[in-house]
């Protein structure tokens, strides 16, 4: 084999440093891109409808989200109502506009074709990253 | 005694103590002495033993010095004595005794490739103050930078075997440097040295010793000196680079500007430090790429390891900047030492190994083969780069995020040279499912009473009746202007003629020619590839109270009536504008009213999805008449750029009741004159644009793009 030299020994080298290096950062990248997609406001927005709203104890997002009621409605007059307003009826939600300023996104809860409630959520946290950064 | 060790005795103007030492060493058993008469005075010749078959004496008309004589002496034994087998070289004012000359000749049994040193005791009563001091330095100094631990670093009694003569013809010195050159050799080249202990004898004082305190001391520490005086030209010409560079480059390269500077500053003072330190440090003979690869390879992690650990200590010891410099001298002079060992031992050693590989693969570059390599190295690393790139694409395309896909695919498809690529790595279908999905607007309808109310100090410190907002956001820079005035915006034009126009004007001369305060880029014009002159608008247009260009295209329209409201509006016709008496007006593509009010309500035309990032350019007002000019930086690493929904949010925040989407991309463009003195910006962090009143960051890459409408802001009525 003639290929015993210095350059060849760094050309497979850097041939073969690459090749790990390309691996290494698509495994990154394509953990990267799931984190992005998971926190996208309409997977957020999902997995609050799915888990939450639809599992038909609305109290215990009335709880979670610590609701404030009137001093007359119980966990159990409010999985009432709203069993009854949803029997046989469709649950859907939909993103809508900007609100207000960092308030997004919004939810509006549909029963049917009725708007049955609005949510506004505001972001826990903010993480970068990839931080490039600030110029100013 | 074995016969074929020759003795080497240089001599310069002797005294009846030369012809006292020849006899000893005959006496001790040495058969063949050789004397070199380094160039001395006929008053002394008489001293100088005759020759015989024992006795050679080698006459030099002139001073050498004793390296140059030493040499002579070598020369001579490689050439005419072929039975020699090692040789001793002796002081010949008597200090060197006859029986240490003899110890070190019978040290060089066994020693193969070595070298025996005869090493006096410096610690007795007797010996001279200068001697002393100077052997007990010299000693110092190669312990500390070579490494070495030597005794006696300027004895004159030594042994060698013959086959080291070569060697030693090639040490540079002529005079006492030869001497210590030598050692440095010896280390570079992996010589081992062997002492043996002498008898410590000072005649007189030292005082029939030739050695000059100064001339040559500087001569034997001539090597140190060298070796910081590379450094300091390195340290010159580091710091002349990085000034040139910086005031070259460093309005176009941004914040970049330092670390390019310093990339290119370190990479010639390193080239100009290789070469003085081969050449005149270590006197390295071959010039090889295994030097040149060791020396960098040694340079960079050098220059990372300084960085980690006087950021390390200066963090532990919450240092202060003074305290950090210090730290940084102390640590770099650490290095300093380091690397001389290492250079010297490494980087340029003269090792068999090093030639005789050098040797092999200089002879199999012929410049075919050059061209060859060349070529293969080049084509890889494009290809790698290709590789990288399209395994990056298909990630985004087909990986686990779509909404990165979705936003990649419209970013691309909304510049115009960059359309053309999502189609290589998706199906049409499939590309055009994503630009109509992004094109679907939702219309929310909110109320007045929505806004928050504006400060009532808030124009407590505008300047010229305007604010300029820098917005820091967490997926771009954006650059808002507050006009309080709406009558001060109209529509600058390129040309008074556009039927005619060869071309746009750039915002630097639209500045000029209407001599405005500010503006930002208007409406939309044909570009076909990205290449378009900016000659005509597209859509109903108005500049001055004049329609100046109606083709019949029906836009989103954005203009200012006779009441200076701001008008946005779907699809407007030449009529309907003169019927609400519009005065100043562009369009851009439809679709891109993004606010409008209607009585007591506002409605929202948001995304349905999102869309693209990119430079962003909007003009909005207010309920109260203050006109809102927007600009966006994008598609760039620290600011992706805004997407519809951005602007929409930034508009009704900042209280816009009506406001519309100018043309954007390389067309997104804010002139505000002078705005860096009025503001106290440090106008050296600005780029080139920036300094003749850009505000926003456009690509360096391309001049400010010549196109046809602004809307510009007349200087404050006072």
């Amino acid at each position: 084999m003639k290929t015993h030299s210095l350059f060849y020994k760094i050309y497979f080298s850097a041939v073969a440093l690459f090749a790990v290096g390309l691996i290494v950062f698509l495994f990154v990248f394509g953990s990267w891109l799931k984190a992005y997609e998971a926190a996208q406001p309409e997977q957020i927005m999902s997995a609050f409808m799915n888990n939450d709203v639809k599992g038909g104890k609305i109290s215990a997002v009335k709880d979670k989200y610590h609701i404030n009621v009137s001093k007359y409605e119980t966990n159990d007059s409010i999985d009432k109502a709203f069993s009854a307003v949803t029997k046989d009826k469709e649950l859907t939600f939909a993103s809508s506009a900007i609100k207000a300023r960092r308030l997004r996104p919004c939810l509006l809860g549909e029963i049917g074709r009725q708007q049955a409630y609005e949510r506004l959520f505001k972001a826990r946290q903010q993480k970068a990253l990839f931080d490039f950064g600030n110029r100013f | 005694m074995a016969n074929n060790i020759y003795v080497i005795i240089p001599s310069l103007n002797p005294d009846e103590k030369l012809k006292n030492t020849v006899r000893g060493m005959l006496d001790a058993g040495f058969e063949k002495i050789i004397i070199v008469n380094d160039g001395s005075d006929k008053a002394h010749l008489e001293n100088f033993p005759h020759s015989d078959e024992n006795i050679t004496v080698i006459h030099r008309r002139q001073n050498h010095g004793k390296g140059a004589a030493l040499k002579v002496a070598f020369r001579h034994i490689l050439r005419n004595c072929p039975d020699a087998a090692g040789v001793v070289t002796v002081d010949g004012d008597g200090q060197h005794s006859p029986q240490d000359a003899a110890a070190c000749a019978a040290a060089l049994d066994g020693i193969g490739k070595g070298a025996v040193l005869g090493c006096r005791d410096f610690s007795g009563e007797d010996v001279p103050k200068r001697s002393r001091m100077g052997n007990h330095t010299t000693s110092w100094v190669f312990k500390v930078l070579c490494g070495m631990e030597i005794s006696d670093t300027q004895t004159g009694l030594r042994a060698f075997p013959v086959s080291l003569l070569p060697l030693l013809l090639s040490v540079k010195g002529d005079r006492f440097e030869y001497e210590t050159n030598m050692l440095l050799k010896f280390r570079q080249c992996g010589v081992k040295i062997k002492e043996v202990p002498i008898e410590t004898v000072y005649i007189e004082e030292n005082a029939t010793s030739h050695f000059r305190p100064i001339q040559d001391s500087l001569r034997i520490y001539r090597f140190i000196i060298v070796y910081f005086l590379s450094s300091a030209i390195s340290f010159v010409a580091d710091l002349s680079v990085f000034y040139l560079a910086m005031k070259l480059l460093g309005a176009s390269l941004g914040k970049w500007a330092e670390l390019t500077a310093t990339a290119i500053a370190r990479a010639i003072s390193s080239v100009i430090n290789y070469n003085i330190n081969r050449t005149k440090v270590f006197n390295a003979d071959s010039k090889s790429h295994g030097k040149l690869a060791r020396y960098y390879a040694l340079a960079i992690p050098q220059m990372f390891i300084s960085a980690g650990l006087v950021t390390l200590v200066s963090h532990l010891l919450k240092a202060t900047p003074f305290l950090a410099t210090v730290i940084k001298l102390i640590i770099d002079t650490v290095i300093f030492f380091v690397n001389y060992r290492i250079q010297q031992t490494w980087v340029f050693a003269e090792t068999k190994e090093n030639k005789s590989a050098g040797k092999k693969n200089r002879k199999k570059l012929t410049a075919g083969t050059v061209v060859k390599r060349t070529l293969l190295s080049v084509g890889t690393a494009l290809a790698m780069v290709l590789v990288f790139v399209i395994s990056a694409a298909l990630m985004i395309c087909y990986g686990p995020s779509k909404s990165l896909r979705n936003m990649t695919v419209i970013m691309a498809k909304e510049a115009s040279a960059t359309k053309w690529i999502p189609t290589l790595f998706l199906p049409a279908s499939a590309v055009n499912k994503i630009i109509a999905d992004s094109e679907k607007v939702n219309v929310d309808v909110i109320g007045t009473d929505d806004y928050g109310k504006t400060a009532a100090d808030e124009w407590d410190d505008a300047v010229d009746g305007m604010k300029l907002i820098y917005l820091n956001e967490p997926k771009f820079k954006g650059y808002i202007l507050l006009v309080r005035d709406p009558k001060r915006i109209s529509v600058g034009t390129s040309s008074e003629n556009y039927a005619s126009a060869a071309a746009g004007a750039r915002i630097f001369d639209i500045a000029q020619k209407y001599n405005c305060t500010a503006a930002i880029n208007g409406g939309e014009f044909a570009d076909a590839g990205g290449q378009g002159t900016g000659a005509k608008p597209m859509g109903l247009t108005y500049s001055g109270g004049k329609n100046v260009w109606n083709d019949g295209l029906k836009r989103s329209f954005f203009g200012f009536d006779k009441n200076d409201k701001l008008v946005c509006r779907e699809g407007m016709t030449k009529a309907e504008a003169d019927k609400l008496g519009i005065r100043d007006a562009v369009c851009f593509q439809t679709g891109n009213v993004l606010i409008q009010q209607n009585g007591d309500d506002i409605k929202l035309f948001h995304a349905d999805s999102d869309t693209g990032t990119a430079q962003r350019t909007a003009i909005g007002q207010r309920a109260d008449g203050t006109v809102i000019l927007l600009v966006t930086d994008g598609r760039s690493v620290d600011s992706i750029g805004a997407t519809r929904n951005d602007v929409i949010d930034l508009m009704v925040s900042y209280g816009a009741v009506n406001a519309g989407m100018l043309d954007g991309g390389s067309s997104a463009m804010m002139y505000y004159r002078n705005y860096f003195d009025k503001y106290s910006i440090d106008k050296s962090q600005l780029d080139s644009y920036q300094q003749k009143g850009l505000v926003n960051r456009y690509k360096a890459f391309t001049n400010p793009r010549r196109i046809p409408t602004y809307f510009i802001v007349s200087e404050e009525k006072k």
